[in-house]
């Protein structure tokens, strides 16, 4: 029989009021591949947090490698053997691979280093990882891949045996998947456990032994092997299946069109949208996503081909992305579209005085614009701090933003990333409504996941080129591409 | 490359491939170029005699340099460089003309101007003030303390007494080059060796680099910080000693505007003052350009505006140029890592 590796008995967690952990139980051997699928982001967060660290708990018992380390009589804020992999890199970038996983770590006494012996050491690491890397390289230089596999060698070397991968398909491409699957399996066999946490349990599926459903607290169903299959699934995840039924009809000169661009990493791409159309354009190797928002923003002006808005080629025209007409969100729109120090209004009507082309926008237009949002967000509308919103709250306020804006191009970076599964949904409503407005929507992403219900076609990009480009009804073919 | 490749590689080549060796051969052209210029222009400029002054002339900046090299480093900036030198410059010399004895007067001069850093070092880390407001504040500390140690008159000369004191930190010669000189290598030599071999090094660069990251992996990031801050009070105060060594007293404004030299020696050599990136060996070449440019143009008979001028614009070009390679760089590798 296995070890066990965590084990959660009948924990609650409350914080501010709130229940976050309901008589929570859940058990992870080691080797064991466990999913997780949360419905709610912060509750999610709180269970990383007590995973992390023994934090107060207000009922039940928590063990980690059979030991007693938490419970409702004792938390002594001691931190657990547990090392979590995300967006956001952990290593010190100019640092090589050595240092950050030798020197960089707890424990490491010798004060002098002898950087010999210190390749020879992660030469073994990575030996027994069956990983070839050149050691000697800074972490900057490394590759997403390449950095999961470091930072997962650095948390085995510290002796970790859980490794959270936290919504991994935000960050590999969905042509490393299948390296990062026999990477995980490669743990496995190291007795790793790990706990993949991933709101699309059909990307699950392929690789985890079992898979956790969390919601309201608690683990609702286990599913087994036997159980990964839709149907299983269905009556306990928001099903998005009746969105696939919308279809753009309009047919018209397109908004957006991208002739034969080529930059550093894009190799003639060629692109189109017309009104109310949505493009999906799936950057199968993460290279062109970033360098194309830079050349649509204007931060990079160096690229040949054109691109033209609305008929007009975006170098001849002066101006920024609002004269254009067009709306870019990054993929965590609620730090990067939102002042968090602004009102609700305020934030609501940022830079529509540009917009209209009027210097001072009157009181009187501003309260019109209140009221009429006043029946969409509520008493939200007359928050003075949109600090406290919800996740769910700050992007209903980007949306009502957009749709106050109204622009003819929509431009999204990986639209799903940051909302839980309640907020996706709420996401794909509003791209939705805005799609039926006449607003072009172009989305991209790495990972194709929900915007499969949104997309009239999907251009799927390699090497920076356009390799195919699918519609609905071949969007089943989409796996067998990589 | 894979890892065999990697152990095989030559002393020479492991040596080239040092993080921020780039820019120090960048920075290295550009000063045989200034000094072949010179040299052109004025043909004194390659005697023995301009070359030992040159040398004894960069030893303040190199030093200072290095202290601030450190605190760049870790992402701050230390202001107080030139106060403390000031104040390093004025507490030994008010004490040799006290007739305390020389080396017990370095003794003191050094805990004192510690004591600075160390303050330094609590304000930034512990007490989390940004670096810039909390160094300017010691700044002025440190010059009240220079005027006040003498009754705000600087002082007389150290006297015979201390003959042995100069001798030692300016104006006695090893191998025809003098004492400042060789301290200042010294010095560089050491610190070379904590930043480039030893875990503080490592853990300098990782605070530097991603202050959240290094403290997830055990990095005591307050005792680096403060650590940093000593080691510049320490080229501080020692740059002050030979400032008192070279003018046989006490002078009260010694080290104006040297936290400024510091900044640019560490910056024309590479250190960016984003923190995480750079090595002490620009700093090296940084100070040199500084020293040659100052020498140079003197030579050349620059007026001393006209040798600002070129300095400051030097200087601006070389952090420009250090933005435009960390884009350029930042560009590259979204793409490999794509």
């Amino acid at each position: 029989m296995k070890k066990e590796i965590v084990r959660f008995e009948n924990v609650t967690r409350q914080e501010d009021g709130a229940t976050y952990l309901d008589n929570f139980s859940f058990y992870i051997c080691e080797g064991e591949i466990l999913g997780l699928v949360s419905v709610n982001d912060r509750e999610k967060s709180e269970l990383l947090k007590l995973l992390a660290r023994n934090l107060p708990i207000d009922f039940g018992r928590i063990y980690f490698e059979g030991r007693l380390v938490n419970s409702y009589l004792n938390s002594d804020y001691t931190v657990n053997k547990v090392y979590t992999i995300d967006e956001k890199s952990s290593l010190i970038q100019d640092l090589s691979i050595a240092d950050n996983i030798f020197v960089m770590r707890p424990g490491f006494r010798k004060y002098v280093i002898n950087e010999t012996v210190l390749m020879e050491q992660a030469l073994r690491v990575f030996q027994e990882l069956s990983f070839d890397i050149n050691l000697n390289q800074r972490v900057s230089r490394l590759s997403t891949m390449e950095r999961i596999i470091v930072e997962a060698a650095k948390a085995y070397l510290m002796g970790c045996r859980l490794l959270i991968f936290l919504s991994p398909e935000k960050i590999i491409s969905q042509a490393d998947y299948e390296k990062f699957h026999q990477f995980l399996l490669k743990l496995k066999k190291l007795n790793v456990a790990s706990l993949y946490i991933c709101y699309h349990h059909w990307i699950m599926f392929e690789i985890c032994d079992r898979i956790a459903l969390f919601s309201s607290g608690r683990i609702k169903r286990i599913f087994e092997k036997k159980d990964f299959h839709q149907t299983a699934f269905a009556p306990y995840v928001l099903s998005f299946e009746g969105y696939k039924a919308y279809r753009c009809q309009a047919a018209g000169d397109p908004i957006i069109q991208l002739d034969n661009l080529s930059s550093i990493a894009i190799q003639h791409l060629n692109l189109s949208a017309g009104p109310g159309e949505c493009i999906t354009l799936l950057d199968s190797d993460n290279q062109v996503t970033d360098e194309l928002l830079d050349i649509l923003t204007g931060l990079e002006t160096d690229y040949e081909g054109s691109i033209l808005c609305q008929g007009r080629d975006i170098r001849k025209q002066k101006g920024d992305c609002l004269d254009r007409s067009m709306i870019i969100l990054d993929d965590n729109p609620t730090e990067t579209f939102l002042f968090q120090e602004m009102s609700y209004l305020e934030n609501l009507s940022f830079l529509l005085d540009r917009k209209l082309r009027k210097s001072i926008l009157k009181p009187a237009f501003l309260h019109s614009v209140r009221n009429e949002y006043y029946r969409e967000a509520g008493e939200l509308v007359d928050e003075r701090h949109i600090g406290g919103l919800t996740l769910r709250e700050k992007y209903g306020l980007i949306y009502n933003k957009i749709s106050l804006f109204h622009p003819k191009i929509l431009i999204i970076k990986k639209p799903f990333a940051y909302g839980d599964m309640r907020c996706r949904n709420y996401i794909l409503e509003r791209l939705k409504a805005l799609k039926e407005s006449g607003i072009s929507i172009l989305l991209l992403t790495n990972y194709i996941t929900d915007c499969l219900y949104l997309s009239d076609r999907i251009e799927v990009i390699k090497n920076g080129q356009n390799i195919v480009s699918l519609h609905p009804e071949e969007y089943g073919i989409i796996s067998r591409i990589f | 490359m894979s890892n065999a490749s990697e152990k095989n590689l030559s002393p020479v080549k492991r040596f080239l491939s040092q993080r921020g060796m780039g820019q120090v051969i960048t920075v290295t052209i550009g000063l045989a170029v200034l000094c072949m210029l010179f040299g052109f222009i004025n043909p004194n400029f390659f005697t023995y005699r301009n070359i030992a002054n040159l040398l004894r002339q960069i030893a303040p900046t190199l030093l200072t340099g290095v202290g601030q090299s450190f605190v760049l480093f870790t992402g701050n900036i230390d202001l107080s460089i030139g106060s403390v030198v000031g104040m390093s410059c004025m507490i030994s010399a008010t004490l040799m003309c006290h007739g305390v004895n020389p080396w017990v007067a370095v003794l003191i001069t050094l805990i004192c101007c510690l004591v600075v850093g160390y303050i330094n070092g609590i304000l930034v880390s512990k007490c989390q003030l940004p670096p810039f407001i909390a160094t300017l504040g010691t700044m002025t500390i440190a010059r009240g303390i220079a005027q006040i140690v003498n009754g705000n008159y600087n002082t007389d000369s150290i006297g015979e007494a201390a003959k042995g004191f100069r001798t030692f930190f300016y104006s006695g010669k090893i191998a025809g080059i003098f004492s400042a000189f060789w301290i200042a290598i010294i010095v560089w030599a050491f610190f070379n060796y904590i930043m480039g071999r030893t875990r503080t090094g490592r853990h300098i660069y990782a605070t530097g680099s991603n202050i959240d990251a290094a403290r997830l992996s055990g990095v005591n990031v307050s005792r680096t910080i403060i650590y940093v801050y000593v080691v510049s009070a320490f080229c501080a105060c020692i740059t002050g000693l030979i400032t008192c060594a070279s003018t046989g007293t006490g002078t009260m404004d010694a080290g104006t505007s040297y936290e400024m030299y510091a900044v640019a020696a560490s910056v024309i050599g590479g250190v960016s003052t984003l923190g995480g990136s750079g090595i002490l060996l620009g700093t090296v070449i940084g100070a040199a350009i500084w020293g040659v440019l100052q020498n140079g143009l003197q030579f050349a008979g620059a007026p001393v505006a006209i040798r600002n001028i070129v300095i400051g614009i030097i200087v601006v070009v070389a952090v420009l140029l250090d933005v435009i390679v960390r884009t350029g760089k930042g560009k590259a590798k979204k793409h490999k890592a794509a």
